[in-house]
């Protein structure tokens, strides 16, 4: 499953890797496509009881309010309703809004293990 | 006209009370006359060349911190001038900038419809009232996942992204008697710490 936008990639490999990728500012409606692509990637990891999640933002240079909006709201919390799911989300310390946003999804996640790098 | 009347938020100053800056840019933008998705499309390119062009006239340690933070700041402050803009009129966004001391301040004006006025007022005072941003990060999180359970989509998070910077926020609202020009001051400090 993936999402390629004009400057910008979803794709999760369908086995608990989830990357994505450039600058994402998308249109308000754009984002509502990725909410669903997010809510049917969870819908398979809970069917296919998949224990752990990876989420690659490594190469996620730029990300504008309403991105940070639908990753922790449609992906990390809810990644929070399935049950027993662990995230991991890798992180770069060389880029600005990983580094001041992404600690604030802690509190919002009980299973859910940030890594900077 | 009847019911003009200015209302002031933050720590405002006002535009013309900048004669003495070191460098100053205006970018105008005519929302209207471009289809959406160019608009969208030419908004990311415009900011983003703001916090390239900018990391250029200042010192080698304050790039990191313009570039990244204009571009950020931008971005979030013309989409809700989009957001927040009267769609029944043309109407132009301004950028502007001026570079004083150590500081980066930057205006957009914008004309909005008189209705959504409070929702803006009450929005920049619960931020400019907050004494924890990451706190009230994580309650409009919770509350954009509350309203997403119940089909609706809320975050007024652009404005606390802006703060979680390290940029204060101010604003200047001059209702006429239909409409309103709304600008919007951001302010980014280049001090290094």
């Amino acid at each position: 499953m993936k999402i390629e936008g004009s400057s910008y990639n979803i794709d999760y490999d369908g086995k608990g890797t989830m990357v994505i990728s450039g600058k994402l500012a998308a249109m308000p409606e754009e984002y509502e496509k990725i909410d669903d692509y997010f809510d049917n990637v969870l819908d398979a990891i809970s069917k296919e009881n998949i224990s752990e999640l990876v989420l690659d933002l490594r190469n996620l240079i730029f990300l504008n309010s309403s991105g940070i909006k639908t990753i922790c709201v449609s992906l990390v919390m809810a990644a929070d309703d399935v049950e027993g799911l662990h995230l991991k989300i890798l992180c770069s310390n060389a880029i600005t809004w990983q580094v001041e946003a992404i600690p604030t999804f802690e509190d919002l996640m009980d299973n859910l293990e940030i890594i900077f790098e | 006209m009847v019911g003009e009347k200015n209302i002031i938020i933050g720590e405002f100053i006002e535009p013309t009370k900048n004669n003495q800056f070191d460098i100053s840019s205006t970018l105008r933008l005519r929302a209207r006359s471009i289809d959406s998705k160019k608009f969208w499309a030419s908004k990311d390119r415009s900011a983003e060349f703001m916090g390239d062009i900018w990391a250029l006239f200042v010192d080698s340690e304050k790039e990191e911190r313009i570039k990244t933070t204009l571009h950020s700041v931008c971005v979030e402050m013309i989409e809700n001038s989009v957001k927040y803009g009267d769609q029944n009129n043309d109407y132009i966004i301004v950028l502007d900038l001026y570079l004083t001391n150590d500081e980066l301040l930057v205006y957009v004006v914008n004309k909005s419809d008189v209705s959504g006025l409070t929702e803006l007022e009450n929005s920049a005072r619960q931020i400019l009232d907050s004494t924890d941003i990451r706190g009230l990060f994580k309650q409009k999180m919770k509350e954009a996942k509350a309203a997403k359970v119940e089909g609706k989509s809320k975050s007024q998070l652009g404005f606390v992204r802006i703060m979680m910077q390290n940029v204060k926020l101010a604003w200047k609202i001059e209702i006429e008697s239909e409409a309103a020009f709304v600008t919007t001051l951001a302010k980014i400090s280049l001090k290094t710490k």
